[in-house]
């Protein structure tokens, strides 16, 4: 099985399976545009430091004989489970830096079933908590104007914009 | 707070760009209980939650019809999700309470045990399972059907809303101008709905003239006038306050759509168990497949019929 290597963005040279590098779309589009062969040259991922793409690469390793997503990429939102397989909830039992790193690595790298296990995580951390929980979880600030607030809680027009 | 991170404005969800936390947020749907704390955590979330796209989103298209499972079911293609029991939390629905036939309260459940599909055990109660008041919230006054259906029929000619209709009536997408029926059925908890006698009442906005742009606040309540009717008739107390709630949505052909609003009655009186008796033999048709809306138009005006008898008597 060929290796290839990938340079991060704080220059370190990670040696990863074709095929588990091929879980980003990114990479394969890559390796195809090139013929393939790209053993003796890293790959730069300019946007990923080491350690997120040290955890990416764990995450495409583990799931690396995952059937291929469905090809069309729908909306089907009633698909939208916020269920997460056990391995990719301990997998992504991390800090919220790091988390959101995660995401925007799937999102760059183009690692479709990553990006969504991301985004379940940060959901799952929304549901069931208060406006004021929620705020508190991810260190938002409270942007509203007093009559903002008093307008969202009688406000009658979602439908419009 | 020690400041051990980077500032939160940098690092943090906020900082995700907007396409990606849309996508977040849009894990929340439909479960409004979650998008309605969302929405009021901070402007852009708030911003988010309220675009377009995303109330699209609360929308069923004719695709997902395609969706289903081993249980008898139907999508109704563009009209809100909230008034589909079948959500991905599987026993999520809209529940009401009404009084005097003003609706008081609504309150939106859900449960998050694994309730089986096939049928094999049904809710006893509304109040059994966890719910937030949403009386307040802005959903409800959302239209029942998808702006995007509404509208692009709304600025056609009428060649081309006939071109539109015939296209639709070919991908099977069975609503062309918001013609709705209510189905009520009183449900006596440990009963299964067949037990319930189905009744039926037109809304106010159909045919030609139709005002497909009805939010579902004004949707309920019109069923509520029309589930009144039938509580008067049974002799049922309607100054006590009356639980009711969404039941499957049941999608049909010509044009026709029929939710059924089910009316928790906690004590019901003799002459209702009477009533109830004479129907019970009745195959009512309510099952979503083997629906023939002409047959059932007959059956109703019978019913209706006997119904008039009744209160008369």
């Amino acid at each position: 099985m060929s290796t290839i290597k990938l340079l991060s963005s704080d220059n370190a040279e990670l040696a990863v399976d074709k095929e588990v590098a091929e879980r980003s779309i990114l990479i394969k589009n890559m390796l195809e545009d090139v013929g393939g062969d790209m053993s003796d040259q890293a790959i730069p991922i300019p946007n990923v430091n080491e350690a997120v793409l040290r955890k990416v690469i764990e995450w495409c390793e583990h799931h690396k004989s995952d059937p291929p997503p469905p090809a069309d990429e729908d909306s089907d939102s009633r698909k939208k489970s916020t269920d997460i397989e056990e391995w990719d909830q301990k997998f992504m039992q991390v800090d919220q830096e790091m988390l959101f790193e995660i995401i925007l690595a799937a999102n760059y790298l183009d690692i479709k079933p990553l990006l969504d296990v991301g985004c379940k995580t940060v959901a799952n951390m929304i549901k069931g908590k208060s406006p004021e929980e929620i705020r508190k979880t991810f260190n938002i600030q409270n942007d509203f104007t007093p009559e903002e607030e008093d307008q969202i809680r009688r406000e009658n027009e979602w439908a419009e914009e | 707070m020690s400041n051990t991170h980077a500032n939160p404005t940098t690092t943090g969800i906020l900082s995700l760009p907007v396409e990606l936390q849309t996508e977040i947020l849009s894990y929340l749907l439909p479960w409004l209980s979650d998008v309605v704390p969302a929405s009021k955590t901070c402007r852009l979330w708030h911003s988010i939650i309220s675009s377009r796209s995303f109330c699209e989103a609360r929308y069923y298209s004719p695709e997902d019809r395609e969706y289903n499972d081993n249980r008898t079911r139907c999508i109704i293609p563009y009209t809100h999700k909230i008034l589909d029991p079948w959500g991905p939390d599987i026993f999520s629905r809209l529940g009401i309470t009404f009084q005097n036939g003003v609706i008081t309260e609504y309150r939106y459940y859900s449960a998050d045990t694994e309730i089986p599909r096939d049928g094999s055990k049904s809710i006893e109660s509304p109040k059994c399972l966890p719910s937030v008041d949403i009386t307040d919230c802005p959903v409800l006054d959302e239209p029942l059907f998808s702006p995007v259906f509404v509208k692009s029929l709304e600025n056609m000619t009428p060649a081309q809303k006939r071109k539109t209709r015939k296209k639709r009536a070919k991908n099977k997408s069975y609503l062309s101008e918001g013609f709705v029926s209510g189905l009520s059925f009183i449900d006596l908890g440990y009963h299964s709905m067949r037990t319930g006698r189905p009744t039926h009442w037109e809304l106010p906005w159909r045919g030609k003239d139709a005002n497909a742009s009805i939010t579902i606040r004004e949707f309920a309540e019109s069923l509520v006038k029309g589930a009144q009717k039938d509580l008067e008739i049974w002799d049922i107390n309607t100054k006590e306050p009356q639980e009711a709630m969404f039941r499957q949505a049941v999608g049909l052909r010509e044009e026709v759509i029929i939710l059924e609003l089910a009316v928790f009655v906690k004590q019901p009186n003799r002459y209702l168990w009477d009533t109830m008796d004479d129907y019970n033999n009745d195959d009512w048709p309510v099952d979503a497949v083997n629906f023939n809306w002409y047959t059932f138009r007959r059956e109703l005006e019978e019913q209706n019929r006997r119904r008039r008898m009744l209160s008369e008597r």
